[in-house]
């Protein structure tokens, strides 16, 4: 055998080599080419091609930059022609390896019934389920076209859309508020104040909570104080609203709308504002919460607080401690009338009225006595809705006046509901409060460096059978930021957080810390800037008095 | 100094050093952009979990890599049709008793380790083309036409049987690689001509008259991807989303916005690029892509180089094997080409991919190596 030795042109023919070569560079020069255009050109040059555009039955959902949250698809009904079908138990089984939810004993019976032309199978198929149907390759099927509602976003803000049923009726959340605008011939989007990317952090941090403590429940809101338009509003467990079903009703409940809590010592904040604007407290007053108190029948105590002198308890010992013997003694100046009709005026003592779906009425006390104003003061006795709340909370981030919230764009500056329940130097004196508390009190563990975070923690037993379980706590933050000028409200409430690691059940060791990691992943995109207070700031006490006499 | 030591570093030194420093230098890059892909575990943006494994994988697989490239050429030859055959068998294990992965049955359950005998088919296909061709170039320096014959059921039987899983992309892949190999040994003209004019009649007529309704409708997804919104077309809207969103410079590096929001699913394997493009910009993608086009011409040099008909084929086929990794990978995720679900070498993240393609590049050095050495047929398998 000749050893081989093969001449080049015979192995190698450089005219091939230079085909290839010439069909390679044409396509890098067509991907490089793609990829400039859609880089340079910005995307609306590329998803067009991927966007629905069929007729729109029910108009898209979208948060305020425009990410689609909710769309209307085409959908597949299967229906067959039984004359058609071979062997209906065999074209049955084979339906059931690609559709394993429906009946197959049902299907065949239906498949073997020859008097018929059409009988239905599955309604409401995905274009893939339908893919896989026409892969199995038989015959005797047929696909009648519908729309779908579709949420792409899967479980996010799905407890706030809501869903719709069958036949394209919203049912649940927004879908069923804006049910009508949706429907309209020819209607646009219905762009909300909800931002994506907020409340993709708001969820996945309450996720994190709940990988971080056993908790029954969860609720967070984040509110743009000075325009009333919510970024984000979650309840967990989450739902996904592309299988309402599958959730169980504790699930399906929205913690943000629909459940009402004591909600504990974030209402502190509102004793203290109530009370200056009352004009029975002065700043510089203090308070003996050395011993437990008598109210009543009931002893109000304090636990584990760090007060330099329990004697002469200052209001930011009280606010940044958590004194409920200094707040009931605060609440006992104010007395309970001026207490309620403050609480009215902000708008907890009735069902909150707001765009969008409606929200629960809180539970009240019956009778407004010496005991009532001691226990509301701290939170307790009164039971509202997370939104109710934090939409009272924006008084604080907004100079004194409330805002209604708002869940639709646009947030035009005359459509602003703004109320005013006290007067600006007053919420600046308790924003203060609540940054030392976040600063050198309870809250300790809400800071997030570079937004001032002023915040109130609240741990609140909750009611059972024999009176209040100090085993089983509802645990709250609610804070405005950034202090020197609040723009955002949020809130965070936990149903029965209990540490994995053992730790504490309070406030200041789970909510406090989930609003500020919370609050530290969001303020960039909610465009604050960040700034750093005075690295040797005067001892807050003193802070807090000079400030307030130059008011 | 031992005569054995010098072979060993005269050997080593002769490697194309080029061609491993660019290697390198993709690789490093693409473990750069794992360090940003999405994690769920992360809580401050930065998770070097993926970053760490796809280095500390590829600085394994590397020396490998030069390990293989030391290896004669001959017992690459050698090797070449036991290597084929056995992976056949292996493909064929899956058919009958396959686990079931994402809806596709392409793993193989061998008790210690999961095998992807498709993935070894990538390697094999190629190499047995190459003995096959140099059998035939020895014997003859002009064989007849039929001589490619055989070498097509040599492609056909693995592409039909990875189709079959379904594994589309990998089909497609060792379809074009095969090909390659035919038409570099010199498939005449008038064949192909021929064979793609058949096709161009042929595939019309039977779409609309032979086709049932429902393998139309088949045909028709794969190409249009709005019509399945929630799967492929989602993901694909997205990643143009993010690759739009990057502009000439990128949002800069672990800034991407599409990323940080978990847009897109499957990020860290088959849309890496679409981090790139974002965070990196055209700049950073035309640098990605540069480096590419410069591994692909090495190989091809190399190829030229080798004055075996095996040495040249080998090499030609897994340069085209590359080549329709990138050119399918960045394709499919810049909407031209349907979501086939082929990665980007040495970027993606993923064990087998890499693996794979460092055993060729193996293979290619080891070609380069011997790119003088003529190799008889005698004593061959």
């Amino acid at each position: 055998m000749t050893p081989m030795g093969p001449a080049e042109d015979s192995v190698w023919s450089r005219r091939r080599a230079r085909v290839i070569a010439v069909g390679l560079g044409l396509a890098f020069a067509v991907i490089v080419g793609r990829t400039a255009y859609i880089s340079l050109a910005g995307h609306e040059a590329g998803p067009a091609r991927a966007v629905v555009a069929q007729a729109q039955v029910r108009a898209d959902i979208v948060d305020r930059n425009g990410d689609l949250l909710a769309t209307s698809l085409p959908a597949f009904s299967l229906a067959a022609d039984p004359r058609a079908v071979w062997d209906a138990a065999d074209v049955a089984a084979a339906l059931g390896t690609v559709l394993p939810d429906i009946d197959i004993a049902a299907t065949t019976e239906r498949l073997a019934d020859r008097t018929r032309h059409f009988v239905w199978i599955e309604r409401g198929l995905s274009p893939r389920q339908r893919q896989l149907v026409f892969g199995l390759g038989l015959e005797g099927l047929f696909f009648v076209e519908e729309t779908r509602r579709v949420y792409p976003r899967g479980r996010l803000l799905g407890h706030l859309l809501g869903f719709t049923n069958i036949d394209g009726e919203g049912v649940e959340g927004l879908e069923r508020a804006y049910d009508r605008s949706l429907t309209r011939e020819g209607a646009e989007p219905l762009r909300l104040t909800i931002d994506a990317g907020v409340q993709y952090a708001l969820e996945s941090e309450l996720d994190l909570a709940a990988e971080e403590f056993d908790m029954k429940g969860a609720a967070g809101v984040v509110i743009d104080s000075t325009t009333g338009a919510v970024r984000a509003a979650a309840s967990w467990p989450s739902v996904d609203p592309n299988r309402p079903r599958d959730s169980g009703e504790a699930a399906r409940l929205n913690r943000v709308f629909n459940a009402v809590y004591e909600l504990g010592s974030i209402y502190k904040p509102l004793t203290v504002a109530a009370a200056l604007e009352s004009g029975v407290l002065s700043l510089d007053e203090t308070f003996d919460v050395s011993a437990p108190i008598r109210v009543g029948p009931a002893t109000v105590r304090d636990h584990n607080i760090v007060v330099r002198d329990p004697h002469r308890a200052t209001l930011v010992d009280i606010i940044a401690q958590s004194s409920n013997i200094g707040t009931v003694l605060i609440a006992q100046k104010i007395g309970p009338r001026r207490q309620h009709d403050f609480l009215e005026t902000i708008g907890l003592l009735s069902r909150p009225e707001h765009e969008g779906p409606t929200s629960a009425a809180p539970l009240t006390p019956a009778e407004w006595d010496g005991l009532t104003s001691a226990t509301v003061s701290y939170g307790h006795g009164v039971a509202v809705s997370p939104l109710s709340f934090a939409a009272a909370f924006t008084a604080f981030g907004d100079g004194g006046e409330t805002v209604a919230p708002r869940f639709v764009e646009p947030v035009t500056a005359d459509s602003i509901e703004r109320k005013r329940v006290m007067s600006a130097p007053t919420a600046a004196v308790v924003v203060e409060l609540m940054r030392q508390t976040v600063i050198a009190g309870t809250g300790r563990n809400a800071d997030a460096p570079g937004y001032q975070v002023a915040g109130k923690t609240g741990t609140a037993e909750k009611p059972g059978p024999d009176g209040y379980d100090p085993d089983r706590n509802i645990t709250s933050f609610a804070a405005v930021f950034p202090a020197s000028r609040p723009q955002f409200v949020v809130l965070i409430v936990l149903d029965e957080a209990t540490p994995k690691t053992g730790g504490p059940r309070t406030a200041s060791a789970t909510a406090a810390s989930i609003a500020g990691r919370l609050i530290a992943r969001t303020a960039p995109m909610l465009n604050v800037e960040p700034v750093f207070d005075a690295p040797s700031a005067p001892a807050p006490e003193m802070q807090v008095v000079r400030e307030t006499r130059a008011l | 100094m031992s005569t054995r030591q010098d072979t060993f570093l005269r050997k080593l030194g002769g490697l194309q050093w080029f061609l491993v420093l660019n290697v390198i230098a993709i690789a490093v890059f693409g473990t750069a952009t794992l360090l940003s892909a999405p994690s769920t575990s992360a809580v401050d943006g930065i998770d070097p979990h993926l970053a760490l494994t796809h280095g500390t994988r590829f600085v394994g697989l590397l020396i490998v890599t030069c390990l293989i490239a030391l290896v004669p050429l001959r017992l690459w030859a050698a090797v070449a049709y036991p290597l084929y055959f056995a992976g056949v068998g292996l493909l064929l294990m899956v058919e009958f008793s396959g686990v079931i992965v994402n809806g596709s049955q392409r793993w193989l359950e061998l008790g210690f380790t999961r095998v992807q005998p498709s993935e070894l088919m990538k390697i094999a296909v190629p190499l047995a083309l190459a003995r096959y061709y140099h059998q035939a170039f020895s014997m003859s320096k002009r064989p007849s036409w039929w001589v490619h014959l055989p070498a097509v059921a040599f492609v056909a039987i693995p592409v039909a049987l990875v189709m079959h899983q379904p594994d589309l992309g990998t089909a497609l892949l060792i379809l074009a690689t095969g090909g390659a190999v035919i038409f570099f040994a010199g498939l005449p003209m008038q064949l192909i001509i021929g064979a793609v004019a058949c096709v161009a009649v042929a595939a019309p007529l039977s779409y609309f008259f032979v086709l049932h309704d429902y393998q139309r409708q088949r045909v028709e997804t794969l190409f249009d991807p709005s019509a399945d919104p929630l799967g492929a077309g989602y993901q694909l809207q997205q990643a143009l989303i993010a690759i739009g969103s990057g502009g000439l410079g990128g949002t800069g590096f672990l800034e991407g916005k599409q990323k940080q929001l978990d847009y897109i699913p499957e990020q860290q394997t088959d849309f890496i690029f679409t981090i790139v493009a974002e965070e990196f910009g055209f700049g950073g993608s035309i640098v990605l892509l540069l480096a590419w086009a410069a591994v692909l011409w090495q190989g091809m040099s190399v190829a030229r180089s080798s004055v075996t008909p095996f040495g040249a084929l080998a090499a030609a086929g897994f340069v085209s094997t590359l080549a329709c990794y990138v050119v399918i990978n960045v394709g499919m995720v810049i909407g031209l080409l349907p979501v086939v679900g082929i990665p980007m070498p040495l970027v993606s993240y993923g064990g087998t991919a890499m693996l794979t393609v460092m055993a060729g590049f193996g293979l290619l050095l080891a070609v380069h190596l011997n790119r003088e050495q003529r190799m008889p047929l005698k004593g061959l398998l």
